[in-house]
């Protein structure tokens, strides 16, 4: 039953009487000014790491456990949290809530400190919970913020990346679930009203939750914060504004169109193009509707388009199969896609047969209207191979594979924009799988891959607010989309994809990505940023790269970036100023930006590498299990022209088991056969590879954590690889490259059982890492 | 334009050079090569009297992805496409096992562009072609004799025709097939030790076998006339020409390619003699499939003048394919309209779809081979069609049921004597929605709906 409490929304804070606000550093030139922290769940006896800059003015750090009082009486009050792509507190609100010095803090002792990064351990002793940080500095100001508040990015329900009244509501973030927590959401809507406080009423895993939204919620925008349970009543999270809506109705409901009633007949031999055709047409003139298909076997020989507001509904899958005569097409002469439609349309309940089609559901029309599709009960099986003693010889089945290589990128399912739901689907095609610019559902369903041997992958997903989860997919690979279109806001759960023998064998890869430049500075003003004369430039012309990123890689403001709202040749519009400026030792990075991309117990066997590849932000590895795999690559290099960063990755509570692996050959083939490994990459500049978190991970049989810096300067740095058990490895924590080409890695707490060396870090200056092993200390600080 | 006096005179001249002479003859000296060709193939040759013995093993057949057989070749050249005519034949005496006859191929590397004219130790006769280097391999039954075997290989232009003697020892047609060997190839006889499995994937190998090649023979003629020089077309266009065809320039495959100046798909070499008044036409002997057009033609008419030529022997047929749409990988689903001149002065308009005969409406033509010409006219629009002969409307109708509704034309040759010239093509005019109802095969009286003119029609 879900317990529901609306209280009076009020202006009024009572929060935080007698406690004085510090305003601390972060608006004083020269003082410390904090860029990221870290937010993954964060245990006693922990470590954190703080990045910023002039954090070598850090004189103090205090900290302090918050009480787990009730947060049923009052509203709800957050304390801002730094980020790395903006302010402090942006779109926040009169809840914010301003710590103070407690009397219960304690110190705690600053770790590997620098200008730019500091670390520290949280208290061994104190129970899990909310923590307050302070850092003092030595003017005497103070910065606060609180460890283990929940972190929301999105939210989605049926109606898209809103809230439906009376319907569920999935929340996506980081710590949203605590042991024991009784997480809440409170809706505080911003023009009065009633706030409306919602339990958590299902958990996932700590970065998806599902609440119902009252349907008696007025319709609207809301703040959304959540709690989860622990903290007290100011460890809210910040405020997330969203839209409450009703339900749409569903214009295809309100009339049905049988197709036997337009001529088809069902009976597999009959073309039916004409009949389907004519009921497409009849629900386009009714303004929508839903386009029965009977049990039955219906030939088609042409593509279909279906209408907006129509579905397409067969009696069940098992019951109703449309299928493409394959011998209507001359070889090269296939039609763009079977079934095509451009928005709010839907096919529910019926298999596709096909051979020899390039594309099989695709969205057609102006881009700007594609989206809202729903998939669902279907299944889709594509075989290029039409059978018989004619594809028994190779050089048929080369054609055959001619044909569909012919136009790879367009083949299979395509879909794009906002709401596409695929549930309970299995496809089984030749060609490809792409979701670009999706938001939406892909729950339950299957993907393989009918191979023709074409060397080619891929399932392609660009997300912009997407929940892929209990799916199965086994394939040539699958690739996140880097285009200068953002791709942010992705759940990925619960997935198994096993066997991984084609192309590049990757499992997951965030691959491409490219880039406009990479330099110097000549100057920022505010927002204004001027490249150099002179600059060298890839790509770049005017407004090309609007809502790319523009990352400090190297130099002062180091590990901060902004999106381009737009730009001319020489200067760039910023979406806000940073924090810290870069000046003369700065080296700027012009990439896309990936961010928000959570990949969360997903079961990987027999594959290769499960990958950030290139430009990733604040993206999370949780709960992974791999088993003979490459393992996992953490990588932030020089790739397609461009220098991507690979920021503030956490890879935790991760299963590498069964670590022997072979790749290709087994041997000889680049380095990738050998013992499983969760790699971070640095590679083509300084600063690519920056804040990861490697942190209660189980690594079996051979499989093992290194570092694998390129030439540069601090290519890896700021790391921190912590409580993670290692049984059977040669060695369990290899640290590359030379002098301080890895760096500031602090090895902490972590378990080796039959390990041989524990760790390798031979040549690197003892500046570079910290070990803090079962109470061992060795490096040189 | 050619005229009966022409064609007679023409006959009379026709230069018919014997380039080869009959091999095999007792006492006179051949000149073969002599290899084995394939992984582990080993083999020899000698002569006993007038009989080539050739002795193999370790070859299993010449098909799919494994030649392997035991070859004596000679080269020969073959410069005028559909103008020059090679004929090798020879006897065959029966053999325990595998398979043995007739090959003409581009080289005698593995995979190399072939026909060989094939009887294996059970008498069962197929003639088994590879179009081009590297390609699969097809074949087709023949028949099944009785040893002695006496075959015959025809090659003209890109067509080869198998022959057999009958049991009255008189040379019987038994199929064709096309491929391309180029300007000169390799023709002789080949020996096959085989596979258990003759037909099939089992690769486990008869042992050596042996077999005796007489009555070789070996010809070759040509026939060709050289274009005009600096020819320019004068005829008038007329209005939605999509193709036309007048001869006059000598030749079927000079470029560039124009509408009025067709590029014929599948021969280079056409015979095109000229006309009294000074104009050329194609005189079509022999076998062979030509292509022309665009795919996406969809209302179209077709007219051409034909003259089927009265001859002592052959079946002089010809099947005009219309709306021809073919699956490049799957050589037997072929679907068109045809019009079929065929079984001995019968006509008819027919449907085929893959490969097979959906329906077959004679028409009121009680005489086509009588050495006279004829006009010929076939015309589409959306499903309905017409033929005209010689003017007269002889048939009309609608395909309702999974019509063709577009697709190029074909001109199919067996055993022919026909003379071609005023090929015309031209758009007809469909005042609903044009070509496109016939590419979707829909919305033929009606206009298309606009939203699917928007999402992608």
């Amino acid at each position: 039953m879900i317990k529901l409490r609306i209280i009076r929304y009020t202006l009024f804070l009572v929060l935080g009487t007698g406690i004085q606000f510090v305003s601390g550093a972060q608006d004083k030139k020269g003082a410390p000014s904090i860029f990221q922290v870290t937010t993954a769940e964060t245990l006693p006896g922990d470590a954190v790491l703080v990045r910023g800059e002039f954090l070598d003015k850090i004189t103090g750090i205090r900290i302090v456990r918050l009480g787990d009082e009730a947060i049923t009486n009052g509203l709800p009050s957050y304390v801002a949290r730094p980020r790395e792509d903006g302010a402090l507190d942006e779109g926040g609100t009169a809840l914010r809530f301003l710590p103070s010095p407690s009397r219960d803090e304690v110190s705690v002792r600053p770790l590997m400190q620098n200008s730019q990064s500091l670390k520290f351990i949280v208290p061994r002793q104190w129970g899990e919970g909310v923590y307050c940080v302070r850092l003092e500095d030595a003017a005497g100001g103070s910065s606060y913020f609180y460890l283990n508040t929940p972190k929301v990015n999105w939210v989605i329900s049926e109606e898209g990346l809103r809230a439906t009244a009376g319907d569920y509501l999935r929340i996506q973030g980081k710590n949203l679930s605590r042991k024991g927590g009784a997480a809440m959401v409170a809706l505080v809507p911003l023009k009065g009203g009633n706030t409306v406080f919602v339990p958590v009423s299902k958990s996932f895993d700590d970065y998806s939750v599902q609440v119902t939204v009252p349907a008696g919620t007025t319709p609207g925008v809301y703040h959304l914060y959540y709690h989860n349970g622990k903290g007290g009543a100011t460890a809210w999270s910040e405020p997330l504004k969203i839209e409450v809506v009703n339900a749409a109705p569903k214009k295809w409901e309100k009339k049905e169109f049988s197709v036997l009633a337009f001529g088809a007949k069902g009976d597999g031999v009959n073309d039916e193009t004409p009949a389907f055709r004519a009921a497409l047409d009849a629900a386009e003139q009714n303004g929508g509707g839903t386009v029965i298909v009977p049990k039955g076997r219906y030939m088609l020989t042409g593509e279909l388009i279906i209408p907006p507001y129509t579905q397409l509904k067969g009696e069940a899958r098992e019951l109703t199969q449309v299928f493409w005569n394959p011998l209507n097409w001359d070889l090269g002469e296939l039609p763009n896609s079977l079934i095509t439609g451009s928005h709010h349309f839907a096919i529910r309940n019926l298999s596709m047969w096909a051979s020899r089609a390039w594309g099989l559901i695709m969205l057609n029309g102006p881009i700007k209207e594609q989206g809202n599709v729903t998939l669902e009960n279907i299944s889709v099986q594509q075989s290029a191979e039409l059978g018989g003693m004619v594809y028994q010889v190779k050089a048929n089945r080369d054609k055959v594979e001619s044909e569909i290589n012919s136009r790879w990128q367009r083949t299979g399912i395509i879909l794009r924009g906002e709401n596409i739901i695929v549930r309970n689907c299995t496809f089984n095609s030749s060609g490809m799988y792409t979701f670009f610019a999706v938001s939406g559902f892909i729950q339950n369903s299957r993907f393989t891959r009918q191979g023709t041997g074409i060397n080619q992958p891929y399932m392609m997903v660009h997300p912009k607010g997407l929940i892929f989860e209990d799916c199965y997919k086994q394939s040539d690979g699958y690739g996140y989309a880097a285009s200068i279109d953002e791709s942010r806001n992705l759940y990925e759960a619960r997935n198994v994809i096993p066997y991984n023998y084609t192309n590049d064998r990757e499992a997951m890869t965030l691959d491409g990505g490219s880039g406009a430049y990479a330099g110097p500075v000549a100057g920022v003003n505010g927002t204004l940023l001027t490249l150099p004369k002179g600059a060298e430039t890839w790509q770049w012309t005017p407004d090309k790269w609007n809502g790319g990123g523009v990352f400090i890689i190297e130099g002062r403001g180091a590990g901060q970036f902004r999106r381009i709202v737009r730009h001319g040749l020489d200067s760039i519009r910023l979406d806000r100023p940073f924090l810290v400026d870069p000046d003369g030792s700065s080296v700027i990075s012009i990439t896309t930006v990936r961010q928000n991309l959570f990949f969360v117990n997903n079961e990987i066997s027999d594959a290769g590498a499960y990958q950030f590849y290139g430009s990733s932000e604040n993206c999370v590895l949780y709960g992974i299990k791999m088993k003979r795999c490459n393992g996992i690559v953490s990588r932030g290099s020089l790739l397609y022209h461009g220098k991507q960063p690979n920021w503030y990755i956490d890879i935790v509570n991760c299963e590498l088991r069964e670590g022997n692996y072979s790749h290709w050959f087994g041997i000889n083939d680049r380095g990738h056969s050998g013992a499983q490994n969760i790699n971070l990459i640095g590679s083509g500049g300084g600063g690519l590879n920056l804040g990861v978190l490697i942190r209660r991970n189980k690594l079996g049989e051979f499989s093992y954590i290194r570092t694998s810096p390129g030439g540069n300067d601090r290519a890896v740095s700021d790391v921190i690889i912590e409580d993670n058990s290692f049984q059977t490895a040669k060695t369990a924590i290899s640290l590359g490259g030379t002098g301080t080409q890895t760096f500031g890695v602090l090895i902490h707490n972590n378990h080796y059982t039959d390990v041989i060396k524990n760790v390798d870090a031979q040549t690197l200056s003892k500046e570079s890492y910290l070990i803090l092993d079962d109470g061992r200390t060795s490096s040189g600080q | 334009m050619f005229h009966n006096r022409t064609i007679r005179l023409l006959l009379l001249s026709f230069l018919c050079l014997q380039l080869s002479a009959s091999a095999g003859v007792p006492g006179k000296k051949e000149t073969w090569a002599f290899g084995n060709f394939g992984e582990g193939a080993s083999g020899n040759i000698s002569y006993v009297k007038d009989k080539m013995v050739v002795s193999t093993q370790n070859t299993i057949h010449c098909f799919f992805d494994s030649d392997s057989y035991s070859y004596a070749f000679k080269k020969q050249a073959f410069p005028y496409d559909d103008c020059s005519r090679s004929a090798v034949s020879v006897s065959i005496d029966s053999f325990a096992s595998g398979s043995a006859g007739i090959m003409m191929r581009t080289s005698t590397g593995l995979g190399a562009a072939n026909v060989h004219l094939e009887v294996t130790s059970t008498g069962d006769l197929m003639l088994f072609y590879r179009k081009s280097d590297g390609d699969i391999t097809l074949y087709s039954r023949v028949g099944k004799l009785p040893f002695p075997v006496s075959i015959r290989l025809v090659r003209q232009g890109n067509i080869f025709t198998a022959f057999y003697k009958n049991e009255r020892q008189v040379w019987e047609k038994g199929g064709f097939a096309s491929a391309f060997l180029g300007t000169e190839a390799l023709i002789g006889f080949y020996a096959c030790a085989g596979a258990k499995s003759q037909i099939g994937y089992t690769e486990e190998m008869n042992g050596p076998m042996q077999v005796n090649f007489y009555n070789r023979e070996v010809a070759y003629q040509q026939n060709y006339t050289a274009p005009e020089q600096n020819f320019t077309d004068k005829m008038p266009v007329k209005k939605g020409t999509l193709l036309r065809d007048n001869f006059n320039d000598g030749s079927l495959s000079n470029k560039p390619e124009t509408k009025i100046n067709p590029v014929w798909s599948g021969i280079t070499f056409g015979n095109l003699p000229r006309s009294e008044g000074g104009g050329r036409f194609w005189r079509k002997n022999g076998d062979g499939s030509y292509y022309l057009g665009s795919k996406k033609w969809a209302d179209y008419s077709l007219s051409v003048d034909l003259k089927f030529n009265v001859q002592k022997e052959g079946t002089n047929e010809l099947t005009l394919q219309l709306r021809y749409q073919s699956i490049a990988v799957y050589d037997k689903m072929a679907r068109y309209y045809a019009l079929a001149f065929r079984g001995g002065n019968k006509v008819f308009f027919e449907k085929y779809e893959s490969g097979t005969l959906v329906f077959s409406k004679p028409l009121a033509i009680t005489n086509y081979i009588d050495s006279k010409q004829h006009a010929l006219k076939v015309s589409f629009l959306d499903r309905n069609y017409e033929v005209f002969w010689d003017g007269k409307k002889l048939l009309e109708g609608s395909d309702t049921l999974n019509p063709i509704t577009y697709g190029n034309i074909a001109f199919a040759f067996s055993g022919a004597s026909v003379d071609i010239d005023n090929l015309e093509v031209l758009e007809v005019d469909d005042p609903v929605n044009g070509s496109k109802d016939n590419l979707l095969q829909n919305y033929y009286d009606t206009p298309i709906p606009a939203y699917l003119k928007k999402y992608g029609y």
